[in-house]
């Protein structure tokens, strides 16, 4: 041991460490049995066959749409009913509204309370969830799948039979007021909405949460409107993952949803969103802040276009997995932060591209040049050989691993319905990836990333970090309400 | 299990990479996991539970060293060693190890737990061999460099900073708590580590704690997944069979003595808008009658709208927004440690009042269950509760919950067939032993709170 221990400093020495007792077990390895074709990297055998099971889909004569698909990992199930009304139906100056109705309706139906219906679904082994995000709205509930029937129940009768009493409704608004409170102490949370509204501007992409301005405008009457007008079967879709027997969860459908009468649905009008001019910074002061936290991107395609597969791989390669040229570059050679990543996101009528990361202060300029090198690199680029074949086989690959669960195939089937996508998508997916060529990746690359016109979204402590942001003479300062406020000093 | 209204973060994880896979069943009551459990010559052991659903493999390495023994002084260095691991080997170069599980389809990660650190690749189980081979290769030849080593203490520190001082809350009710609760150094130190230790952290000390830990007879390597265990014991064998044992050193006394008074401590919060306070009881051993009482105790205490504090706090006061909490809060479940634990709660509450409000209402719902007890008909459900939340987790992570819960009680109770046995345990109690195990815990001379109020910031 001390021998090596020795060995070990003249490598520190020479700045090339290598841990002394591996050395001696290589040492002791090499000269053992072993044969050295052990150690060689091994090949990746043939690719095995995936293949999804069958999908029942049936619509009802009031126009909701059922899916339902057997997958016995657990003996659980997901049954998941999604409207296709979210934010985006949100009128303007009630942000916030599609999300309040959607924890309101499981608060009471007809013939259930509140404490009932958590009750009941509790003892089912359940969760229930009801969520609204940009394009619909998804109640949610996961049990044991021998409860099937009644789970599916209980999610028709919160979705049909809400009575939105008065006493919850109030509970429920001091809850979202203090969410909103703490949100604002959150430097991820300011850095996206700062983010959001700046790229999408009037359009409804930019509301991604109530204030306490649009929940003391909601009552009890806008709530039960919002859902008299929304919850209808033709705006809606119901997907049944789970060790469950298809053919009866359709008959069992038509039962607890046949009497949900159709209605007109009214559609969300979007504004188109500001042309952006140069890199703008918004810079969020937050004082106390001792990182960056950054948001940058700029709008990207709708959901459905057909050059997502291109833009998914590009953005792949840029920053959208562990091995990518952003976290090879700030995170393990410069070391200027933890989890910098960026995600391509795709609505009904549009998309947006972001990088985030959250930096420490001395490194927030430095790593702002980072990015849109690395984002000008692929533009002028693209990526072809090893690095593009690596991320169209990380992309193809996760795919079955995804899938391979209840919740991660719903959440599959649940974008496929909701956006209009070819019902073969889960079975083309891997394919359509592999077809996609260098030219598509550099194409794709200026597409997405913008350069030049940029939103820059910063959350932190302005007089750490001034000096780093000289280059940048576009900067609106705001507050953490997003008020527009004088330069910090 | 750990749940939570809000997401919040699991902390000590060490990449970015959020995944989904699977195994094969027919009802809940008659659901089993497929467990082979083997032993190499130099004592690693092995655990194989066959899956065929999807093309999938789960390959899993965890040790037994985790950051509650890490040396003192060096605060934070299990987890920062967690991360060198992934700096290059023999035969992988730095980073190389991430680029080559992404290139053939796979994700992976790392995370530090109280008593063990786990390494794990989800891969099509065409790659098994090469996420065999490249755990292999770190466990036999680990190489770090003065660059990385610097590299990696950079990125550490700023995911202190991510997860703790940049943060409203600080992290409080899981990296806090613990540091108040407990007195034996091994239960109370910060386990992220402070910044100062982290840079203190030289090659030596990298050297030492490989040498001393990393070694095969202190290991678990499981594969699940589209695999038999024939492939799997014979690439075990080629990888992993050459790789010496070591002796491995006498665990520290990790004890820790009974708390006799109430612990109450108020700390102020620059970066937060609204208070919450967090509280935590010594919990029982490990797979005792008591720890099984309080684990069905559980789900109707916090695990959701439905849970009594819920009720409570939320619905019946409206003097908290929120409420959150479980047995190894934020780093794991009731079943992944080994050692002193504490079942944690965390309440975010109205800013007019103060945590001692959110205490009393607190004892009122569990002086109810210690002098009435709970009901047959509330432990039947919590019973089907438990069953669905427990058979979640193995799904959870792409499948890596299911592979990481038999690493753990292979690694603890070297039995990970008690995948298949836990449940009956949690039969087996009754409303008469919750109420004692109630009665014996929930009380306030086995608590310590921490008030976390706004101030000094704005």
């Amino acid at each position: 041991m001390r021998l090596q221990i020795s060995d070990c400093r003249v490598q520190i020495a020479a700045r090339r460490f290598q841990i002394a007792a591996a050395v001696a077990v290589v040492a002791l390895v090499v000269g053992s049995a072993l044969p050295a074709s052990a150690q060689e990297r091994p090949a990746v055998g043939p690719e095995r066959p995936f293949q999804l099971a069958p999908r029942i889909e049936r619509t009802l004569s009031n126009g909701l749409r059922v899916i339902v698909t057997r997958q016995t990992a657990i003996p659980k199930v997901s049954i998941t009913l999604t409207v296709l009304s979210g934010y985006s139906s949100d009128p303007a100056d009630l942000t916030g509204l599609a999300s309040l109705t959607a924890d309101l309706i499981q608060e009471g139906t007809k013939t259930r309370n509140s404490r009932q219906i958590r009750r009941e679904v509790f003892g089912m082994g359940g969760s229930l969830t009801a969520a609204a995000s940009q394009d619909y709205t998804s109640v949610s509930v996961r049990g044991l799948s021998e409860f099937a029937p009644r789970l599916l129940d209980l999610v028709a009768d919160v979705a049909m039979n809400p009575t939105i009493p008065d006493d919850e409704v109030a509970i429920l608004e001091q809850q979202h007021l203090q969410t909103v409170a703490q949100q604002k102490a959150s430097p991820q949370f300011l850095a996206n909405r700062t983010f959001r509204n700046a790229l999408f501007g009037e359009h409804p992409y930019a509301r991604t949460s109530e204030t306490e301005a649009s929940l003391q405008a909601m009552d009890r009457a806008t709530l039960v409107a919002f859902h008299t007008d929304h919850y209808r079967p033709n705006n809606a879709f119901l997907l049944i993952v789970g060790a469950i027997d298809p053919d009866a969860m359709v008959a069992a459908s038509e039962k607890a949803f046949g009497g949900w009468a159709r209605g007109d649905v009214p559609g969300p009008a979007y504004a188109a969103p500001p042309a952006l001019s140069g890199r703008h910074v918004y810079f969020v002061q937050r004082p106390n802040s001792i990182q960056s936290s950054m948001a940058v991107g700029n709008i990207a395609v709708k959901r459905s276009d057909p050059r997502w597969y291109e833009l998914t791989v590009a953005n792949t390669i840029y920053g959208g997995a562990f091995n990518s040229r952003i976290v090879r570059n700030i995170r393990e050679e410069k070391g200027y932060t933890y989890s910098p990543q960026s995600a391509l996101t795709g609505f009904s009528n549009a998309g947006f591209y972001r990088f985030a990361a959250d930096v420490r202060n001395e490194v927030t300029g430095p790593a702002l040049t980072e990015v849109f090198k690395e984002i000008d690199a692929m533009r002028a680029e693209g990526s072809d050989g090893a690095e593009l074949q690596g991320a169209k086989q990380y992309l193809r690959g996760i795919f079955p691993i995804q899938t391979a669960t209840q919740t991660g195939l719903s959440a599959t089937l649940i974008i496929v319905y909701v956006f209009g996508l070819p019902k073969d998508y889960p079975e083309t997916f891997r394919a359509k990836i592999a077809a996609v060529t260098p030219a598509q990746v550099k194409s794709a690359s200026v597409t997405l990333f913008g350069s030049e016109n940029s939103v820059i979204a910063i959350v932190g402590d302005y007089a750490k970090v001034k000096d780093q942001l000289a280059g940048y003479t576009n900067i609106t300062f705001l507050d953490t309400d997003g008020k527009t406020i004088p330069p910090p000093q | 299990m750990v749940k939570s209204r809000n997401m919040r973060l699991f902390a000590f994880v060490l990449c970015l990479t959020v995944l989904a896979p699977a195994v094969p069943s027919v009802s809940a009551q008659t659901f089993s996991v497929p467990v082979v459990y083997k032993k190499l010559p130099n004592g690693l052991r092995v655990v194989i539970s066959e899956n065929h659903a999807a093309p999938v493999v789960v390959v899993e390495l965890m040790y037994r060293i985790g950051f509650r023994i890490e040396p003192k002084g060096r605060t934070g260095f299990a987890h920062l060693f967690e991360h060198l691991m992934f700096q290059g080997s023999e035969h992988v170069a730095k980073f190389e190890h991430v680029r080559i599980v992404n290139e053939n389809g796979g994700t992976l990660n790392g995370s530090t737990r109280f008593d063990h650190t786990n390494y794990f690749e989800v891969m099509p189980s065409n790659a098994l061999e090469l996420a065999m081979w490249l755990e292999a290769d770190r466990m036999r030849s680990l190489k770090i460099t003065p660059e990385t080593l610097k590299n990696q203490q950079d990125v550490v520190s700023e995911e202190v900073r991510d997860n703790v001082l940049n943060q409203p809350y600080g992290a409080f009710e899981w990296l806090g708590l613990p540091q108040k609760a407990n007195t034996n150094w091994y239960n109370a130190h910060n386990f992220y580590g402070d910044l100062s230790d982290l840079e203190a952290a030289n090659l030596d000390d990298v050297k030492k704690f490989f040498d001393t830990y990393y070694a095969p007879n202190n290991a678990v390597l499981v594969v699940s997944g589209d695999t038999t265990t024939e492939e799997v014991m014979k690439l075990a064998e080629k990888h992993f069979g050459a790789i010496p044992q070591r002796p491995l050193p006498p665990r520290p006394d990790i004890k820790e003595p009974a708390q006799s008074a109430e612990k109450s401590f108020t700390e102020s919060d620059k970066l937060a808008r609204t208070p919450a306070v967090a509280f935590g009881y010594h919990l029982p051993d490990r797979m005792t009658k008591d720890f099984f009482a309080l684990s069905l105790l559980d789900p109707l205490l916090v695990s959701d709208e439905s849970a009594k504090l819920y009720q409570a706090l939320i619905k019946e006061n409206q003097i908290a927004a929120d409420v959150s909490g479980g047995f190894n809060y934020g780093l794991g479940n009731n079943f992944d440690y080994n050692g002193p634990m504490l079942y944690t709660f965390r309440v975010d509450y109205r800013p007019d009042l103060k945590g001692a409000d959110v205490l009393k209402v607190v004892d009122k719902v569990i002086s109810a269950i210690q002098e009435h007890g709970i009901t047959e008909d509330e432990l039947k459900q919590a019973k089907v509760n438990f069953r669905s939340s427990f058979l979640e987790n193995l799904e959870g992570q792409s499948g890596f919950g299911r592979a990481d819960l038999l690493a753990a009680l292979a690694l603890y109770d070297d039995d990970p067939n008690r995948i298949n046995t836990i449940l009956s345990d949690l039969d087996k109690v009754t409303t008469m032993d919750v109420q004692q195990a109630a009665k014996k815990y929930l009380v306030p001379a086995n608590r310590t709170s921490i008030d976390r109020r706004p101030g000094g910031g704005q």
